[in-house]
């Protein structure tokens, strides 16, 4: 009993002693805390420049707070002192890198992130185009809506429309230390402030950022963002609108699509690559005298089809290929089919990436259109006859 | 007092459940480290090595009376002064070990969930509750041991099969020829880890083996184990990449804070890493066990457990002494413990058990 | 001194102790002492079934000597059901004090007892706190033998053994061990036998007299055994292997060894379809470790580990609690100890107020003070969720273990968070694991029997699968059906 009572004495006072004096810094109550969901991050190389923005809630404002400093961590420790709540980053949905930092280092971002516990490796990654990230996270959103909400919101409409996938920091971060590159989704900040006007308001998409040896290398236009998405096989859907080659017009829903990457291998070294590109779409809308049940018909609107995702793609990695690196991941899935002989190569990819011959090759099928046989015509009682 | 004695099939979860804490510490970081992303294969190849390893050192034993642990054994078959001073040999390394793992689980607990903490706070609450524990009956360890694996496996699956959507294929796959020479290095430190194991041999004398079924258990839960370990270096591999994984403290843990279970549970990270204190615990206690054996042995006492408060002590103050920090921690894993457990269990153990075999064989003596 | 004056001479002082002298065969050269206890007895069946048959000449016959009345009275004279002979003092005490009358043959040194207990007693009703749907209603009495024809009503077989003793230096209490020869393992009626014999106590009351006397109750807030009104439930437990305890002036049995997975069964569990009742013991199963952990969990993660809650549900709390005083830690004790007046307050009350007084601990505890900002929504919701499910546990001692528990885990909480809470949960655990009960581990058969002995703790197989008894029982015989 004695060496019982002794041993739960012991461990009842390590227990409250477990964090020592500093330990009861651990010790937080939930109302004393102040949610940052959506953090930013400025930096020229010789100050960091952070800024830190908490969700809407209920009736209270959202508290916006801003802090320079040498490093991130030290601005993020003085904006302790705007505030008499404990500032808490654990639930920081997104963070934003301004265009000037992103070309300065994105590897001290990086190597906060990875010290810092309390923020995830899931929090989103954009970086801020022609702007900076204080500009977005400082956006005066009026009292509906705040920051956070309008980058979720960003981030499901570039998801469905096929604009860009966003990174994780997780993700960028792995793909830096396997590859010395990462795609970031860029986006823009849209209107300066609530006078402009709700449809003015808000963020845009910008395509990616192509990040090369921890600094920006390229931005990509949205177009070439809609290849990367493709090559990367992301593209969950995407409406293109085609001609039809007579004046009209069409609209495809994209919904499925796989690009895959085949190697050719010759006297054991790496020849030549083919990218094979298959798509998917459907007809969403038709403003054209087509007739869909025409094999002819239908195929001149593949072809449309392919011209435009022919563009996409083949600028998507033209711009890879230009800024020196494989950020689309091609390299992985080459190794994929043969590792052995790609071991070869492994060294010295990127370099290899940028000059490799490559052969495209494309399979797209519309499979359908939905509901209709014909078009409506306007004048009532006329038919159009098909031939 | 009712004696106090296990089978073997109880005793197997006790070192079960103590082998995750070596294993979830070391093999996700070195294991990706040194065998690149294959690693996750590298348990499942150790258990057949590692069983034929076990199952020799028994052979080399099977002479000597089945209720006689190391330390006995050593005393008989070298004599009083060579035989404790083998035994003590082997206590030092026990307890060094046992501050070792005491200090890891404190920094882990500090560089998780806890960064406004010291350790020493930490430390102390799990060596009372481990010297509490080893000084109960091996009966009612064996029984907690049952409950604890099972919670740690469901905390393990539920992160896991959480995480499985967050594995990319490149990350572990493909796997070719080129990938057997970091495999083999895979399996050698999967084997130094396990080694650690190998302490219970010197509680010997209290777990009753079941003659018909002799390396059934073993098998089993070796089998289980290493399964378990493997998935969780497939999952952790597959979401981050082996040159990530190198690159973490804890890749585990950093599976656990990105993983959302259930679709309703983001960063469930303090509760896997809280419960992988009971890890730490199980192994803790389980050499405290060991080490009040060696001593009891040695002192030729009737009872063991009088012997737990100054070995807890002395691991305690060791793991205070041990590293100040978490750069001498990393010092003393890189230089002494990757280096020191294999040379001890896997050199140092057969040569001794040998010997014992040999000596058992020439002068055909019973003890 | 003889036979009759030294029982006298023990109930001396004692108002209710009749003594009279009765003449054989109405002769007065030939008296004998009679005495009994007013109260315990019937009068009736007194004069009806012994004093008529011996003091009437004509039925008695001519007398020889005290050596021929006697065996003559045992022999059917006597038209009571019951005659026994006794020689020692203790034996006519015990039978006395037992509802019986004696007549003292003093010559030949030997009394003989005849049963003749009064009527006057609480009749068989429904359980007061194992009520069910379906089932038996028949509930244990204070009185032993009616409980004992309680049990040998549902197990008819001679094989269903009870053997009685007495417990209390003063108070005498019958107590009956019931068991199934050729079942029960003997190891567990010799255990109890002995520890019956061996408790050197005044007298056996209180249930908590056998419960820490004997079944080692003092060890752990835990109980070690199942403490049941209802006659079916025991006699399913005996046929299981348990050993039954009955407890002259307890209206309980007890069945021993008991495990935790036993005690979270219900009554019920056979009343219903196989299925219903595995979705029941499952939601059981939950509420233990809901209401064990709840509280302790919202403390850890509402001031440790806010990371946990989604971003949504922590700013809703965040807003629950403005202008809330009280840190959480405080809050979150404060209504558990709140809880814990309103039940115990509720335990001493009058039936007519207890309504009232529920009615006014919700509405003080639950909306007045969460709308004063006392207290936050969120509390009380957790404390109550916590409170109602440790009501589906279907022991009551379990029940108040877990919820002593609950304390220290909570307190161990706000000290420390999560590891506070997993070094409490461990030490917990292996205080569990070193509970036994005559051997046989509380925590059986979790500890050992792997995933199958889980699902068989938590689910209720149809009874044409479940063949086996529990193997941690050792019962002489495992199957329970052909």
């Amino acid at each position: 009993m004695k060496k019982v009572s002794l041993a739960l004495l012991l461990l009842a006072a390590a227990l409250l002693f477990s964090g020592c004096r500093q330990g009861r810094d651990n010790y937080r109550d939930i109302e004393r805390l102040e949610l940052i969901q959506t953090l930013g991050i400025d930096g020229d190389g010789e100050t960091v420049t952070v800024s830190a923005a908490t969700g809407k809630r209920g009736d209270s404002a959202v508290i916006v707070l801003k802090n320079s400093a040498r490093t991130i961590a030290g601005a993020l420790d003085g904006m302790q002192t705007f505030t008499e709540k404990d500032i808490y980053f654990s639930h920081v949905a997104v963070c934003l890198l301004g265009q000037k930092a992103a070309e300065t280092d994105l590897y001290y971002l990086l190597d906060f992130i990875e010290r810092e516990v309390s923020v995830r490796y899931g929090t989103y990654i954009y970086i801020v185009r022609n702007g900076t990230a204080e500009d977005a996270v400082t956006l005066d959103t009026g009292e509906n809506t705040c920051v956070t909400d309008l980058l979720a919101a960003l981030e499901k409409s570039m998801r469905l429309l096929g604009d860009a996938h966003t990174y994780t920091l997780g993700e960028t971060a792995q793909a830096m230390l396997e590859n010395d590159c990462a795609l970031v989704a860029a986006l823009e900040v849209s209107g300066t402030g609530v006078e402009e006007g709700a449809n003015e308001l808000g963020f845009s998409p910008a395509g990616y950022a192509l990040i090369k040896g921890g600094r920006l290398a390229a931005f990509s236009d949205r177009e070439q963002a809609h290849g990367i998405m493709l090559l990367t096989g992301y593209l969950q859907s995407d409406t293109v609108e085609v001609s039809d080659g007579r004046g009209g017009a069409a609209s495809l829903q994209v919904t499925g699509s796989r690009v895959s990457f085949v190697p050719h291998y010759e006297d054991g070294r790496l020849g030549r690559a083919e990218v094979k590109v298959k798509l998917r779409a459907s007809i969403d809308e038709l403003h054209s005298e087509l007739d869909v049940y025409s094999p002819e018909d239908i195929s001149r609107l593949a072809e449309s089809l392919q011209e435009v995702e022919a563009e996409r793609v083949e600028g998507a990695m033209a711009l890879c290929r230009s800024a020196g690196a494989d950020f689309i991941g091609m390299g992985k899935k080459l190794e994929m089919r043969d590792p052995v002989r790609f071991s070869a190569v492994k060294e010295n990819w990127n370099e290899t990436f940028s000059s490799l011959p490559l052969e495209f090759s494309y399979d797209i099928a519309i499979e359908r259109t939905y509901n209709i046989t014909s078009p409506l015509e306007s004048g009532a009682g006329e038919t159009h006859e098909r031939g | 007092m009712k004696e106090d004695r296990i089978s073997s099939r109880q005793f197997m979860p006790v070192i079960a459940s103590g082998l995750f804490s070596p294993m979830m510490r070391a093999l996700p970081r070195m294991g990706a480290e040194n065998a690149g992303k294959a690693m996750y294969l590298a348990p499942l190849l150790s258990v057949l090595p590692v069983f034929i390893y076990i199952r020799l050192l028994c052979w080399l034993l099977e002479e000597c009376p089945p209720d006689k642990g190391l330390a006995e054994v050593f005393i008989s078959c070298f004599g009083k002064t060579l035989g404790r001073a083998l035994a003590l040999a082997f206590f030092v390394w026990t307890a060094f070990y046992a501050s070792y793992i005491i200090r890891n689980c404190a920094e882990r607990l500090i560089s998780t969930i806890y960064p406004q903490s010291g350790p020493w706070g930490f430390a102390a609450a799990v060596t009372a509750v481990c010297a509490l524990a080893a000084m109960g009956r091996l009966q009612t360890l064996a029984r907690a041991a049952g409950i604890f694996f099972g919670l740690i496996f469901i905390m393990l699956a539920l992160v896991l099969l959480s995480a499985l959507t967050m594995i990319k294929a490149e990350n572990v796959l493909p796997i070719s020829c080129l990938d057997i020479a970091p495999l083999f290095k895979g399996v050698l430190l999967t084997a130094n880890v396990a080694g650690t194991a190998l302490s219970a041999l010197f509680l010997r004398g209290s777990v009753t083996l079941n003659e018909k079924r002799r390396g059934k258990p073993l098998l089993k839960w070796l089998s289980l184990l290493m399964l378990l370990v493997s998935f969780t270096l497939f999952v952790t591999i597959g979401c981050y990449g082996a040159k990530m994984t190198a690159r973490e403290q804890q890749p585990f843990f950093l599976v656990s804070r990105d993983v959302r279970v259930l679709g309703l549970f983001d960063r469930i990270e303090a509760a896997v890493m809280t419960t992988w204190v009971i890890t730490d615990f199980m192994m803790v206690t389980l050499l405290f066990l060991v080490c009040a054996e060696v001593l009891r042995v040695c002192f030729v006492r009737k009872e063991r457990k009088w012997f737990v408060p100054p070995v807890a002590a002395a691991a305690l103050a060791g793991s205070a002494l041990t590293a100040k920090n978490a750069f001498e921690l990393w010092h003393v894993t890189e230089f002494i413990v990757q280096k020191a457990n294999p040379a001890v269990y896997y050199a140092l153990l057969p040569l001794l058990l040998a010997a014992v075999k040999i000596k058992n064989k020439k002068s055909k003596k019973r003890y | 001194m003889s036979l009759s004056a030294s029982v006298e001479a023990a109930f001396s002082d004692c108002a209710d102790f009749e003594a009279r002298c009765i003449y054989l065969a109405g002769e007065k050269r030939h008296s004998l002492r009679f005495c009994f206890l007013d109260g315990l007895v019937s009068g009736a069946d007194i004069g009806r079934f012994v004093l008529m048959q011996i003091g009437d000449r004509e039925r008695f016959g001519a007398f020889v000597s005290e050596k021929a009345a006697l065996e003559k009275i045992c022999g059917g004279l006597a038209a009571n059901y019951t005659v026994r002979r006794r020689e020692k003092t203790e034996d006519v005490i015990n039978d006395i004090a037992n509802g019986c009358c004696a007549l003292f043959f003093d010559h030949e040194g030997e009394a003989l007892t005849f049963e003749v207990k009064s009527d006057v007693r609480r009749q068989v009703s429904e359980p007061l706190g194992e009520k069910v749907v379906k089932g038996a209603k028949d509930a244990f009495v204070e009185t032993i033998r009616m409980n004992t024809a309680l049990v040998r009503k549902k197990i008819r077989s001679p094989a269903l053994k009870i053997e009685e003793t007495y417990v209390g230096e003063r108070s005498r209490t019958k107590v009956a061990v019931l068991f199934i020869d050729g079942l029960t393992n003997p190891e567990y009626r010799q255990e109890i036998l002995r520890r019956l014999s061996e408790t050197r106590i005044d007298g056996m009351i209180s249930p908590a007299a056998f419960e820490e006397y004997i079944a080692n109750g003092a060890k752990s807030p835990f109980p070690l055994y199942i403490n049941t009104e209802r006659a079916d439930r025991l006699c399913s437990h005996l046929l299981a292997g348990h050993v039954g305890v009955l407890i002259d002036g307890l209206p309980l049995g007890y069945i021993l060894p008991a495990t935790l997975p036993q005690q979270m069964h219900s009554p019920e569990d056979r009343a219903e379809h196989f299925i219903t009742a595995s979705a029941l013991s499952v939601l059981r199963w939950a509420s233990l470790f809901i209401t064990l952990l709840l509280p302790a969990i919202y403390v850890a993660v509402a001031t440790y580990h806010q990371e946990m809650l989604p971003t949504k549900l922590m700013m809703a709390i965040i807003q629950s609690k403005q202008n809330v005083p009280f840190s959480t830690a405080s809050e979150v004790l404060g209504m558990l100890a709140a809880f814990e007046l309103l039940q115990e307050a509720g335990l001493r009350l009058p039936q007519p107020s207890g309504d009232t007084v529920s009615i006014i601990g919700a509405l003080i505890v639950g909306q007045s003070a969460v709308e004063a900002k006392v207290v936050s929504p969120v509390v009380v919701i957790v404390v109550a969720v916590a409170g109602v499910t440790g009501y589906t546990v279907p022991s009551q001692d379990l029940g108040a273990a877990l919820r002593l528990c609950r304390f220290a885990l909570t307190a161990a909480a706000v000290a420390a968070g999560f590891f506070g809470l997993m070094i409490t949960g461990v030490l917990l655990v292996m205080h569990l694991a070193s509970l036994e009960c005559l051997g046989t581990p509380y925590l059986s058969p979790l500890p050992h029997g792997g995933a199958a002995a889980a699902l068989r703790a938590a689910l209720r197989f149809p009874l044409r699968a479940d063949k086996y008894r529990e193997a941690e029982l050792r019962p002489l015989d495992r199957r329970n059906q052909k």
